[in-house]
């Protein structure tokens, strides 16, 4: 689970109290008024005022989700740029796979002009400490993908010439399905990667790993591997 | 006369039934080989597999998966409810119900007719071209629909232009049919409900379809010109624009297209909750206004759909307030017929049986969207069968047994021939009951986290996102809902063969459509007021017909 997901589930409890119980009650009231024909009714219904009642109520539902969605989304709305612990990830959405970019030792990414020989690229595959907040930047190089990792409650669209933004903290260690959550094309379905959510030192671990592993491996003359893009504050 | 007789309102709005009819047919069973993936990935289709699919043996491919839910759902909202519900109902029913000769384009009426009739062709015909249909999903969503090989795509994004251009041409000769051909003394505030609901549904028509159009034409030049209008990234040769700009253009049009859908099933079912309690609809103003307030809101609400395309925020609590504010015109709107219904005795007439059920998947179709209002919550479900489950309560139940009430309701006139009690009875509670199955299904399955259109919802993950025998049993549903079917047809062959005669007025009411056309109409009153009492015995029935003289005494305040 992360921060803000922790706040939309609550809120999606709650939706679940309101909102069942208006339709059960909504259920109750068509079926006893068309079919319940011989059950007793009020004489003096006072209609207008069931009716001002049920405004009422489905106002308060409103503003009970209303008021929960601005707080929830308070978390995500968070300026986390300045956290010394913030994760930056650039994600590159393409047909039918996850390309994750981390910028290495220098902070910098390796874009198209500027090349940065130590970034960790994965695919499929979204390592990330447990507690800190992790950036996210993410395109997408062909079609429209949308970035959703259901169990940490994260879910942005990818488009082509866009630049998407988004962050989540996850608060325990565990590893949760990446999916592509807008159609695009016949192996949509297929187009998931794993998060691996690491207790903080042991993604101290991994990272400095990987870090030697991308540094071995840096080919300046790999253009494709430069896609990454300057980073923008939100 | 000859003419006349050609050009007659009742003549268009049948063809437009019996195209719609049949392309609700062929959407359906796009939704049960969708049905039948889900229950069983990738085994061969009983039955037609091998004719559907003969190079893989009768196996659906994850290639035809995407056309299957791609034609389904553009099927079933263009080609079929919007016919049907549009284009039958008020070419037929606005200038009846209001005491006008005809339309006030009778001509214009059938230019709509033959652009709905070619739309249908080449959508049919975008199966047979090589490399089949339309696979981008019904949302058309570029650089995927632009990129997409062959003609199948071209010609179903021409199809909708020119079904949006018959949908059009019907909205405008509505619009003025209702402003300009009322009876004498038809006033605003006598129309019936199912008129207004029309009328509303011909004002979102007139303002909203040409962004489809404009839309459609901006894609077919991407995909025939080579204009980059909505490509970017690698796709984009020549600077490419901005796919994103689609999706605002197809939400502009396609959110006011929920509601187009839903208007004229809210003013039938307004009519008829006060036809089978035979008392006036209760506050018939508050109904008018909900069902206005809610077309002004129409337009304003399409945010929603993009909520997590990270859009500011503060256009997403913009977007927000405004949709949940939807939520207290529906309230009121459904308030009122259940309070209509308490003032009277309800009769279980069939269409009254479908009303009861629109009320039911109305509810939980119209609570459930309050989920997806919310951005917080959207963030969860949205992607998710939960969506596909809210808009299919509404967009999709809603509207069938809408159609189904007003078939049944005017099929005396709109067939020439009643429909039997006994099988539309049975009809309205199985194909409910099955409704709520497949539906309540996608709602259950969404809230598990499995998402829309995976070719095979199963494939191996960390978390349980889809369960298996639950979705076998909503499959197995969806099968029975579709047998249920079996008895609307058999009711109709069996009527139309036997020409079962109708009697006049059937029903029993005041509306104008049940009375021969009378060009000396003059309206005197509302279209639900009943007698009780001693007028009722003196008058010998219990309703006053809108164009009746006023009885001897004067007729009881129905509120």
């Amino acid at each position: 689970m992360s921060e803000h997901g922790a706040l939309l589930d609550a809120l999606l409890v709650r939706a679940h109290w309101l909102i069942g119980g208006v339709l059960a009650l909504a259920f109750l009231a068509t079926l006893w008024l068309t079919l319940g024909r011989r059950l007793p009714r009020p004489r003096h219904p006072g209609r207008w005022g069931v009716l001002v009642m049920a405004a009422i109520v489905l106002f308060a539902v409103d503003a009970t989700l209303a008021v929960g969605s601005r707080q929830a989304l308070g978390v995500l709305a968070r300026d986390v740029e300045a956290d010394p612990t913030a994760l930056r990830l650039e994600i590159n959405a393409r047909r039918w796979s996850w390309d994750v970019r981390y910028p290495g030792r220098d902070g910098r990414f390796a874009t198209p002009a500027d090349a940065s020989p130590d970034d960790i690229v994965l695919t499929n595959e979204l390592v990330v400490p447990a507690g800190a907040p992790v950036l996210l930047q993410i395109a997408a190089m062909d079609v429209v993908h949308a970035f959703n990792i259901p169990a940490l409650r994260i879910q942005v669209e990818a488009i082509p010439g866009h630049l998407g933004h988004s962050w989540f903290r996850a608060l325990a260690p565990g590893e949760h399905t990446l999916l592509c959550a807008q159609h695009c094309g016949p192996a949509h379905y297929r187009m998931r990667g794993l998060v691996r959510v690491l207790a903080p030192e042991e993604f101290a671990v991994w990272q400095a790993k990987q870090q030697r592993l991308a540094e071995l491996a840096f080919d300046p003359d790999d253009a494709d591997a430069r896609w990454g893009w300057p980073w923008r504050a939100r | 006369v000859a003419v006349a007789r050609a050009l007659s309102h009742l003549r268009v709005a049948r063809v437009y039934l019996w195209a719609g009819l049949v392309y609700l047919a062929i959407g359906g069973g796009l939704a049960l080989l969708i049905r039948w993936q889900w229950a069983y990935p990738g085994k061969p289709v009983p039955l037609f597999g091998g004719l559907l699919f003969p190079y893989t043996q009768g196996a659906i491919t994850p290639d035809s998966y995407q056309a299957l839910f791609t034609m389904h759902g553009l099927v079933m909202i263009f080609f079929a409810v919007t016919p049907i519900l549009i284009g039958a109902l008020s070419h037929w029913l606005v200038p009846a119900m209001i005491g006008a000769r005809g339309l006030a384009y009778p001509r214009a009426a059938w230019v709509g007719v033959v652009f709905l009739l070619a739309a249908q062709a080449v959508a049919l015909a975008s199966f047979f071209v090589e490399l089949g249909t339309a696979r981008s999903g019904w949302t058309l969503y570029p650089p995927l629909s632009t990129i997409a090989p062959g003609h199948g795509q071209t010609l179903v994004v021409a199809a909708l232009g020119l079904a949006s251009i018959s949908t059009v041409i019907g909205a405008v000769n509505v619009l003025v049919t209702v402003i300009r051909r009322r009876a004498p003394g038809m006033t605003w505030g006598r129309l019936p409900l199912t008129v207004w609901g029309l009328f509303f549904t011909a004002v979102l028509n007139a303002a909203f379809t040409p962004v489809l159009i404009a839309t459609a034409l901006l894609l077919l030049s991407d995909r025939l010109l080579g204009t980059e209008v909505f490509l970017a990234g690698a796709l984009a040769q020549r600077g490419g624009g901005d796919p994103f700009a689609f999706q605002h253009l197809f939400w502009i049009f396609g959110h006011p297209e929920v509601y187009i859908l839903i208007l004229p099933v809210w003013g039938v079912v307004s009519d008829f909750v006060a036809f089978f309690t035979r008392r006036a609809a209760f506050w018939y103003r508050g109904t008018v206004g909900s069902m206005l307030a809610v077309t002004l809101l129409a337009g304003l609400v399409y945010g929603h759909h993009i909520f997590t395309t990270g859009i500011a925020p503060m256009l997403g609590a913009v977007f927000e307030t405004l949709t949940l504010a939807i939520s207290i015109p529906s309230t009121i709107l459904f308030g009122n017929w259940l309070m209509t219904l308490w003032q009277g005795r309800v009769r279980l007439t069939v269409p009254m049986l479908y009303v009861t059920g629109v009320l039911l998947v109305f509810a939980a179709g119209g609570l459930t969207g309050l989920y997806l209002g919310a951005v917080a919550t959207d963030i969860v479900l949205h992607d998710t069968l939960f969506v596909v489950g809210h808009f299919h309560l509404t967009m999709a139940a809603a509207t069938f047994l809408g159609i189904f009430a007003a078939l049944h309701h005017w099929a005396p006139k709109l067939l020439g021939c009643r429909l039997g009690d006994r099988l539309g009875a049975w009809h309205a509670v199985l194909t409910l009951l099955g409704l709520f199955l497949v539906f309540g299904g996608l709602i259950v399955a969404g809230l598990q986290g499995q998402h829309r259109r995976l070719y095979d919802p199963f494939v191996a993950s960390v978390e349980h996102l889809a369960n298996r025998s639950a979705n076998r049993h909503t499959s197995f549903s969806a099968f029975g809902l579709a047998t249920v079917q079996l008895l609307f047809v058999l009711n109709l062959i069996h009527s139309l063969l036997t020409r079962r005669v109708a009697v006049e007025n059937p029903w029993q009411v005041g509306t104008l459509e049940w009375k021969e056309p009378d060009l000396e109409q003059q309206v005197m009153r509302g279209p639900h007021e009943f007698l009780s009492g001693d007028d009722e015995k003196s008058a010998g029935k219990d309703y006053l017909d809108q164009g009746e003289a006023c009885p001897q005494k004067s007729a009881p305040d129905a509120k």
